[in-house]
């Protein structure tokens, strides 16, 4: 069974996302990824904070803009953090 | 241009929304200075008053007329804000208006540029807050419909609208009730603002 991430709580829309690591990642502000997505800005926070659900179909836009399959942003179980995924457990018990 | 490049850039602070304690105030302040208005008129209507008493109450009259006009317009604020309009807005950051008015845009045209239509939460929460509104209206009429049909059955002195502007102050509040609701919910409900976290 895949350990899960300890700060996980269940996100009350029911779906775990990366959003915000992926933002952050990449540099954007919120506003930013909200005009790249054409969203409104508070609506980033929401789903971020897992309070809203994507539709499929900003689900799927989403996916488009990070280059990366819906899998790999949204999910029904928690992530494993990205770390740990990179450079396995070692790293998390360091 | 990348695809993760913004459209519209926009400082963090460019959006301002009030916090939902501010929000439930106002919505409390509106209906409260509605009662106001509807008891004040009831009482200017019926009671007898010597000219002292029935100026001052003329002026409190006045006050919560103009008091509840005020946060009705500060109440529809917020409503819209928040998704009850089938636009999103944006405030225009400083300066940004000047440079589109210097690019020679018209005013309907920049107009354009700080509205898009709602996204699909705006949209959500807009159904779910007429929803709640219909819910809670739906037995208010009936409560208030046979409280006028059977009042006079079962009550020795009730209270019934019987002059015109009694009549006009009921119908003002329903419609107010009406109209204001939905966006009385939203208010109500959505969480205090997220503030943006980079700036650029």
């Amino acid at each position: 069974m895949a350990r899960l991430h300890p700060d996980a709580r269940k996100p009350a829309a029911g779906v775990y996302n990366r959003l915000a690591v992926l933002r952050t990642d990449r540099g954007l502000s919120r506003q930013q990824l909200a005009d790249a997505l054409e969203i409104n800005y508070q609506t980033v926070g929401f789903l971020e904070r897992g309070d809203y659900a994507p539709s499929l179909e900003l689900a799927m836009r989403i996916s488009e803009l990070f280059h990366l399959p819906v899998e790999a942003i949204f999910s029904l179980r928690p992530f494993k953090p990205l770390s740990e995924i990179l450079y396995g457990q070692e790293a998390t018990r360091a | 241009m990348s695809a993760i490049e913004p459209t519209h850039p926009m400082p963090a602070s460019a959006e301002q929304s009030k916090g939902r304690r501010w929000r439930r105030r106002q919505i409390i302040a509106t209906y409260a200075t509605y009662a106001a208005t509807a008891i004040l008129t009831s009482v200017r209507a019926h009671a007898t008053l010597g000219s002292g008493a029935r100026l001052a109450l003329g002026v409190a009259f006045g006050l919560a007329v103009i008091a509840f006009f005020v946060s009705l317009v500060w109440l529809l604020g917020p409503g819209v804000r928040y998704g009850l309009s089938t636009r999103s807005y944006r405030q225009p950051a400083p300066g940004e208006l000047k440079k589109l008015k210097d690019q020679g845009v018209s005013a309907r045209q920049a107009q354009a540029v700080f509205t898009r239509p709602a996204d699909e939460r705006q949209r959500a929460i807009r159904q779910h807050a007429e929803a709640i509104s219909y819910r809670i209206l739906s037995p208010a009429i009936v409560v208030v419909a046979l409280y006028l049909i059977f009042a006079t059955r079962f009550l020795d002195h009730p209270w019934l609208p019987s002059t015109e502007i009694e009549k006009v102050a009921l119908l003002a509040g329903f419609t107010v009730l009406f109209t204001t609701l939905p966006a009385a919910v939203i208010a109500w409900s959505e969480p205090d603002p997220v503030p943006d976290d980079l700036t650029t």
